[in-house]
Order: C-alpha cells, then structure tokens, then sequence
C-alpha cells in the first residue's frame, strides 16, 4: 500500500509540475503573437468581478475573468480590435487597442452599474454574470438577493441558497443545505478558500456568514470541475469582500434579532473591510425572564469578518482574510440541570496572486480552520463536558495557463493536517479522547477546451490520498456543452467525487456536530454524477434553464445510532456502512431585470438510502426528500422608494415513519413498561404538504443626509399556515395520542439599515 | 423539435412520478417476553401479539392462552441439557415454570421455543447467553452524604461475554421511598408518582470502566443515578446481548439520535417466528444509605 501511495503523491506532484514547466515557456512561445489580459472590477467599489465577459468584437476571440478579476488572451494576430467588456447588470465597455507583434498589452477596466447612471431607482435585478452561472451545475447568489428577500427575523446567506431550485431546507428551524438529494456534510463549505467545518448560528437557524460581507457565494450543486472536491455532493463557494478601493463606506443595521455594522475602504496601496455582526438579544432575554420558563441565563453569537488587501505590483497582490464567529448560551432546564454551550469556527487564509504573464495567473494561499464546540451538562450533580475541535491547517497553489484561444488550463494543489479530537468526561473520568489525525494532499488538473464556436469541453482529473487508513481516490471529471444558437446551451456533464470525512449532527441542532475521518476499516465515501442540462436566454431579460441529474453514493459512512457507547470498540465499529442514490429535474425560469423581477423554481426529486442492517436492507428516503418542491421569489418596485418582495415555497410533505403496530415490555431496569412502536417499511408516509408565504416592504431613504437607508418590514408565514415538523407519540394515553410538533408560526421582522 | 422536447419532459415527469415506495400495513406478531438473571429462579414469561398503533393497548387482548412453552438449557455444543417447562398461570398469557426450584445458571445458553400457537405451524424461538457471574469485591462505604466529597465506589470482578466485551447496566432501587424524597434532579423530572423508583444508567462498555491492576474494575456511581434518599439497593448487571440489543434500539425509537426526527426504526429483538425480548443478565448488588445534607 505504501508504494501505492508513493506512486499516487509522485503522481500527483509530478502532474502539477510538468503543468508549470510546460506552461512557463509559454511566455517566449507566444511571443509572435500578441495578447491582452488585465482586471475587470466595479467601478463603485472597486471589487474583483468574477465572471465578467472579454471578447474581441466580431470574432469568437475571449475569455472570463477568474475569481480575482482576471482575464487573459492569447495567441492574437496582430492588427486592431475592439475589446468589449460586459457583465450582466454593467454598462458595457469597448476599448478599441492596435496590437503589434508579440506585444502583451494590459488593460485593466472598471464597469458601471446600470441602474446607477439613471436619477430614478432601476431594479436590474442580479448584477452576476449569465455566462459563468448557466455553467451546468451551478448558480450563484447576488448578495442583493441575500439582503432584499424575507428572511425569519435576519437575512441569511443560506436561507436564500435554499431558495435555489435542487437546494431544499430540513425545516424552517434549519439552515442547513440539502442540495440534489445530499445532506449537509456532502457540500463543500470553503470561505476564501478556507474549509468551514460548522457554518451555523443559533444551533443551526442561520448561517454564519454576515451578506454584509460576502461578495460572492458560488453554488456548485453538482458536476463540479476537478479545481473542487473533497465531498461528494456540492461546493458553496463563498468570497469575502476586497474592500472598496475607491472610497470609504460603511453599513449599520439593526434588527429584531441581530445588529451589525461594516467598513471598508481603501488605503495607499489597497484596500480593507471590516464587518462584526452580534445578536442582540439581551433586552429581549431580561424582559421574558421572570415571566417565561425555560430563558436561558445567557445567550449571545457574533462573527467577525476582515480583509486586508495590499497590492504589492501591477502583478502581485496578497490579502489576508479571517473569520470569526461564535455562539454561547447558558441554559437552566430546571433546577440541578444546566447546560453551557459553546461553539463557532475560526478561519483564516493569506493569499499571493500572482500575473506571472499575459498567459499565466497563480494563486498561493495558506489556510487555516477551526472548529470548536465545548458543550457542559451539570444533572444532579454528575458534570458530562465535552472538548470537541477540529484544526485544518493547509497550503494550496493553483496556476491558470491560458495558451491560446482554445484552452484554458487549470492545475492546483492542496496539502494539509487535520487534526480531529474529541475528548469526553463523564462524572470527572474521562470516558473517551479519540484523536484522528491525517496529513492529506490533493492535486487536479483540468483543460477547458473551445473546440470550436459551438462546442467547449472542460475534462479534468483529481487525485487525493488521506494518511488515515492510507486512502486514496482518483476522480475524472468531464463537461462538454453544445451552442446551437448564441442563447442557447446544451450541456453535459459526469464525474467522480470522493468524500473522506463524515459529519455525526442532528437536523433539529447543529450545536453539537462532530466530524469523523476515515482511518483503517473505514474507507471513503465516493459517487459518480451525470448531469444534462438546457439554458435558454431568449431575451436580454428572460431566463429559462433546465437540468437532469442522476447521482450515486458509495460506501457511505456514518455514525451507527445504534451505539450508545464508544468506549472499548474498534474505530470502525462506530460507524454504519451505505449507499444511496438521487435524481430530479430542475426548472429555472427567471425575469432578471424591470419593474417586476425575480423567479420560479421548480423541483422534481428523489433521493433514497440504504444502511446495512436498517429497514430490512431496503432503500428509504431520508426525511428531507420531497417529490416536487417550488419556490416563486418575486421583487416588485412599488415607487422610487418602495419595492416589494415576496416568496412562496411549496413542497411535498417530508417524510416520516409510520407506526403500524404497538406492545409492551415490563423492562427490569425500569418501574414503567416501555412501548416499542412496530413500523413497517421506513419514512414510508408523508407530512402534510409545506406551503408558506413571506412578504416584504423596503423603504429607501435618507439617514439625515448622512447615507442612503433602508427600512425593512418583513412578514415570515403571512398566512401562519402551521407545517408539520414531525409527529411525537404520547403513551400516557391509551390508545397512544399522536401530536404535531409545527414549525414557524406568522412572525414579523423589522430591521433598519444605514449606508454611509 | 420544441413539442417533442415538452412531451418528453412531461412523460418522464409521470412515469417517474410513481413512487414505489409506499407505505406497508400492520401485520400482527407474535410477542415473548422474560429476563432471565443468574442465580435466580426462572420468572415468568408472557406471550402475547402486537396490537394496532391506533388500538387501546390492554395486555389481556393481545394475551395468547394455551401455548406450549419450554425452555431448554444447552450443552456448549448446543445440544439440549435440561428441559423446564412452563405452563400458564391464572393470568392469561402469563407462563411460569412448573419447576420454580430451578435456577437460572450465569455463563450458560438457554433456548426458548413456544409452540401450539394460534396456527398449527406457528412458532417462536429464541436464545440467550446468560452473561458470566462476577463477584462484587468491595464497596467504599454504606453510607453517603448526597453530592458530598466521596462518591460511592464498588470495585468488581471482571465477568464473561462471548465474542464481546462486556456491557453493563447500573441501577439504583429505593428501598423506602415511602418516607424518603426525591433528589433534586429527579424531582424536578416529570414523572408518574413512583416512576423514579428504580432508575437506570444507559448501556455501559466495559471499556469505561477503570482496570486496576489486579484485574478487577472500579465503578464509581454517579449522583445521576441515585433518584431517592435513604436506603438504596445499587446494582450492576452485565447483560445478554438480546437485551443489549433491545434497549440501544428501543432508545434511539424516542429520538434524540443522529435519527431525523420522525424516522423510526423497529427495535432488534433476536427472536424467530415473532418479536419480543429473552434476554438475561448477571448482577452484584449493595446498599448504601443516601443522606441530605440540607
């Protein structure tokens, strides 16, 4: 095995280098030819666009810019063009250039949103690029969408990703993402190239991301290109803002739940952002304690976010980027039982980007995550506490190669420790302190290839090996899409993806949640995806997109529930071993811009497990299958200084378990019988349908000429429609009584926001 | 080209549509239930059905009367050593031995076959291992102050499970709960009157336990454990693996686990031709006197 590895790391390694041997001569091959690169950023602020279209006009002759705002073309006969540069929801801009012979010409431009040359308020609707989100498999997030639709009491970056057609929601306590029949550890969280390992708040009702920080939020649902892996399912990507590099601005909200105030700007030679958002929940806790049971003693989250960017040259930028979030709470059930929780992450990553040439972009990060939760329960005297934490700590490089008009190369790789430890005491003795570490690395290449003006293939490979239980995993990847007509795209796509970490959590609280490795008797999860996929963009205005996916998981690995207890067992009985499968269609039709904007989702699933020894060795749907699922998100602007926002979700009910037959068992080590439920096949009934409407109103205006604002008046559930969680039993009853346990009633939201 | 592409979606929309995976019907099961403990005579053993969930449960109803019941001991090769009958009580569905000088015999296997049930064919059949007998070597004290400075210690012989380790299960009896009261926890539990009379750990891995070097293992007893003031009965029982299995299934029916809530899963019940539970244990036992200190 060992020789296996080597040969893998050899591999791996010698990929990524003879990919920048090879490349950097590129810089003397080309040079008959010419070429243009540069940045494309917001002309307001300054930011990175990510996506953004460069074309010669009237050739096929362009590229996209990457998520640091570059492009590159190369390999450009000499003679005169007109570059244009567009972005959805940006006046475009046309630069004509004279290129000599093997000259390399930089040009570095700044759009302009549309809306903000007109006196009145235009809606555009999403201000992110068509082109790059109708790659098959993915959609992205404008943070405008994050900030403007209603969200239960704060707005929410995950909460609006749920939104997303193939993206569901566990329950409308759950921020968690259940995306194309996968649960939340099969998705990929990486802030600023960093892992996220527990991105929730409120034990899982928000997440931890701040919208007044993000400036992208990339969502890989599926048939991701072989630059992402790690898990099996998804990739949310997710970027800090730069920092506005012209001027500085600042933002304070306050809300029912939370508050928060950012600042970003720029300094000689770059720019910075700061954003700290913290609940406020204090007043609320004070008022109700006294006259309510069961207030927690004290309950406080805050996260901090911050970016620093220095640009070193034209050619060299670092930035660091950190992230710090935090949940506490102190909770008197009753009296001798107390629990103390407290949980969050810590992130931070410093990363060199590099123009090395016309042709040749790299990028250098250092990384760093952790993940704590340290929960303390005091009953009766006995003290259980817990030390759970989670340290990632990594070095990815990544080189972008663009040749030629043909292909853009792309090769990277990832090394790093993770170190995970859990340690238990249970009435002052220590009862277990696992401790799994495993240095891992990663390498990828992959060549998105313009074969011709209608047909563009992206194929690639990643390799990974984890020196826990020595695995490895080798996962091509293919993309291959077909332009019959310039509005319209054909794509397919398929590929392989490996998991080596498994999540133990609970969909009701993320408070607790513990990672588990791999290791020896526990090998890897993997599946292979198949993706079809039309986008049709009839008008400026419309969009139509529809995608077909079929996915497979092996050797699933999860925490057994069946243990109740760890100590004296091998690592790999700990877990239980499956499979499972999911498929639907997705239906995307959406309005980008006008008075009346937004759009439909439509959803059609399945999703089924199967776990060795459960249900009879069947395949079930986990609860959090739903057959049809739509949601319609609607903006409308009422005026100059109203818009109205509105969003309805309908799904099949989830499902759970019927129990079909009852008995009684007179259990020695107890005084009352116990009443085992007979059921029958599992999660084989469905909850009532889920339907719920939120609406909202935002009032733009002045904050006594200091900056523009923005009241928002939020109703979450307008017509309190009770949805069904789950159903408890009652045995106190005879026969035994089933109740409903409901999720959100009708809840108002208000919050105020100041620009400056 | 348009029309067609429709239909076509349309077409795998309905057929897809179908799910079938639907949802099954009550079957009634036959039901045995005794826990067996070493060293003590054989108790009684109830055979019964399963009722509906919807149906009031009432045991008598779901009482079978006139079953054949025997409970074999067996060799280590697994060949019959000792038969012990059972016959029915004066209580419906209720079984007891005919013999009830007969005791149960730690580190041995007992099979249960019941017979002439409501069809002809019909039977249900079970084993258990009788987990090994251990000794209890000391304890600390006989009496406590509740949460005081020292908790109550027993140190015990290692016992025997074939193919595992051993798991345990600790229990505290009040011997008075007449005239003694609740612990603070426990009062504070919402429970019917005399429900927290005895009370139980979970399930506990040997591997818990402290080792000390002349091979026997410390338990200290958690104040958790200890529901009543006053006289109480502690104890630790190893138990069979039918038990083992029953009761980390029939927990994790309640929710509280990885489990969604709403997803239910049957319990393991290691039984042939039915459900239900023969299980044993072996135990020590002390008693130590709880004291308030208020």
């Amino acid at each position: 095995m060992k020789s296996e590895t080597a040969f893998l790391i050899k591999i791996t390694l010698s990929a990524f280098l003879i990919f920048l041997i090879y490349a950097l001569p590129s810089v003397s091959i080309s040079q008959e030819r010419a070429s243009v690169s540069g940045t494309v950023s917001e002309a307001g602020t300054g930011e990175a666009i990510w996506g953004a279209n460069v074309v010669l006009e009237g050739t096929s002759i362009g590229a996209s810019t990457n998520s640091s705002g570059f492009y590159s073309i190369s390999r450009i006969s000499p003679g005169t063009y007109t570059v244009i540069f567009t972005f959805v929801g940006f006046n475009e801009i046309r630069k004509e250039i004279t290129l000599e012979s093997g000259e390399n010409k930089r040009i570095d431009v700044a759009l302009t949103e549309e809306g903000l040359e007109l006196e009145d308020v235009v809606v555009t609707g999403e201000t992110f690029d068509r082109e790059e989100r109708q790659n098959i498999g993915v959609s992205t997030v404008p943070t405008r969408l994050i900030r403007e639709v209603p969200a239960v009491l704060q707005a929410d970056v995950f909460r609006s990703i749920q939104l997303l057609p193939g993206i569901k929601a566990a329950s409308d306590f759950s921020s968690g993402l259940y995306i194309r029949g996968g649960s939340p550890d099969q998705t990929l969280i990486l802030l600023d190239n960093t892992t996220v390992y527990n991105p929730s708040h409120f034990f899982g009702f928000f997440s931890t991301f701040n919208p007044d920080a993000i400036r992208d939020v990339r969502v890989f649902k599926g048939g991701f290109p072989a630059e992402y892996g790690g898990r099996i399912g998804s990739v949310i990507d997710i970027r800090n803002k730069d920092g506005n590099r012209v001027e500085r601005r600042g933002i304070v909200s306050v809300g029912l739940l939370s508050s928060r105030a950012s600042i970003e700007g720029p300094f000689n030679g770059g720019s910075y952002m700061f954003a700290l958002r913290r609940s406020t929940l204090e007043p609320v806790l004070w008022a109700l304690r006294g006259s309510v049971d069961n207030i927690p003693d004290s309950f406080y989250f805050y996260d901090f976010n911050a970016k620093i960017n220095i640009d070193a040259s034209d050619r060299d930028r670092f930035s660091l980027s950190m992230y710090s979030g935090m949940d506490d709470v102190v909770f008197p059930a009753s009296e001798d039982l107390v629990l103390n929780l407290n949980y969050g992450n810590l992130t931070g990553s410093a990363t060199w980007r590099r123009i090395i040439s016309s042709e040749l972009f790299s990028t250098v990060t250092v990384t760093g995550s952790r993940y704590f939760n340290f929960p303390v329960f005091e009953f009766g005297g006995t003290v259980f506490e817990r030390t759970n934490t989670v340290n990632d700590f990594s070095l990815k490089a990544d080189v972008e190669w663009t040749p030629g008009r043909s292909h853009e190369l792309k090769s990277g790789i990832w090394v790093g420790n993770l170190l995970l430890k859990l340690s238990d005491t249970f009435d002052g003795l220590e009862t277990q302190s696992p401790r799994i570490e495993s240095q891992y690395v990663t390498g990828y290449v992959q060549n998105r290839w313009r074969i011709t003006d209608q047909w563009i293939t992206n194929i690639g490979v990643r390799a990974s090996y984890y020196t826990s239980g020595s695995h490895h995993s080798i996962e091509p990847r293919f993309q291959l899409e077909y332009r019959p007509t310039v509005n319209l795209r054909l794509q397919t796509a398929a590929g392989r993806y490996y998991q080596f970490i498994s999540l133990i959590t609970n969909e009701a609280f993320s408070g607790f949640d513990t990672w588990l490795l791999t290791d020896d008797g526990v090998p890897p999860a993997y599946g292979d995806q198949f993706l079809a996929g039309v986008k049709w963009t009839p008008t400026r205005q419309y969009n139509f997109e529809v995608e077909l996916f079929y996915r497979t998981m092996r050797k699933l690995f999860e925490f057994d529930p069946r243990v109740p207890d760890t100590a004296g067992l091998e690592y790999s009985e700990l877990f239980r071993f499956g499979e499972g499968f999911a498929y639907g269609v997705e239906v995307l039709l959406e309005r980008t811009s006008g008075r009346l904007n937004g759009f439909i989702g439509y959803t059609w699933g399945t999703t089924r497990r199967k776990f060795e020894g459960f249900n009879d060795n069947r395949f079930y749907p986990p609860k959090y299958d739903r057959i049809h699922d739509i949601n319609v998100v609607m903006n409308y602007n009422l005026s100059t200084r109203w818009m109205f926002t509105a969003v309805f979700n309908y799904a099949t009910g989830q499902t759970f378990t019927q129990p079909l037959g009852r008995t009684q068992v007179e259990n020695p080590f107890g005084t009352m019988p116990d009443n085992p439920l007979i059921v029958g096949r599992v999660n084989a009934s469905r909850l009532p349908d889920y339907h719920r409407l939120d609406v909202g109103f935002t009032y733009y205006s002045t904050f006594f000429g200091l900056g523009d604002s923005e009241l928002q008046l939020q109703l979450i559930n307008v017509y309190s429609r009770r949805n069904v969680w789950f159903y408890q039993f009652d045995f106190d009853e005879n026969p035994a009584q089933r109740t409903d346990v409901l999720m959100l009633p009708i809840v108002p939201s208000i919050s105020y926001t100041v620009n400056f | 080209m348009k029309k067609n592409f429709i239909s076509l979606i349309l077409l795998v929309v309905f057929f897809t549509g179908c799910d079938p995976y639907t949802q099954d019907k009550y079957v009634q099961q036959y039901v045995v239930e005794t826990f067996l403990t070493a060293n003590q005579p054989f108790p009684e053993l109830k055979v019964s059905t399963t009722l509906p969930f919807d149906q009031p449960y009432i045991f008598e109803d779901a009482a079978i009367s006139g079953a054949d019941v025997v409970v074999t001991l067996l060799t280590v090769d697994g060949t019959p050593e000792l038969e012990i009958p059972f016959e029915e009580s004066d209580r419906v569905g209720i079984y007891v031995p005919t013999d009830t000088t007969i005791i149960v015999l730690p580190g041995r296997r007992y099979a249960l076959d019941v017979t002439n049930l409501e069809e002809s064919d019909d039977r249900v059949r079970a084993t258990t291992f009788v987990p090994g007998e251990f000794g209890l070597v000391s304890i600390n004290a006989d009496s406590l102050v509740y949460q005081g400075p020292i908790q109550f210690k027993l140190d015990l012989e290692q016992g025997f499970y074939p193919g595992r380790q051993n798991v345990y299960v600790a229990t505290s009896l009040s011997l008075d709960p007449e005239n003694f009261s609740l612990t603070p926890f426990w009062e504070n539990v919402d429970g019917e009157e005399g429900e927290f009379i005895r009370v139980s750990s979970g399930l506990v891995n040997e591997g818990n336990y402290d080792l000390n070097e002349d091979g026997t293992l410390s338990l200290k007893y958690p104040w958790i454990g200890i529901a009543y003031f006053g006289p109480n009965e502690l104890s630790v029982y190893a138990v069979d693996t039918n038990i083992f299995d029953y009761i980390r299934t029939f927990d994790i029916q309640g929710g509280g686990s990885t489990l969604s809530p709403g997803q239910i899963e049957n319990v393991l019940w290691n039984v042939e031709g039915g459900i239900g539970i023969f299980g044993s244990r072996t135990g020590v036992s002390a008693e130590v006197f709880i004291k308030n200190a208020f």
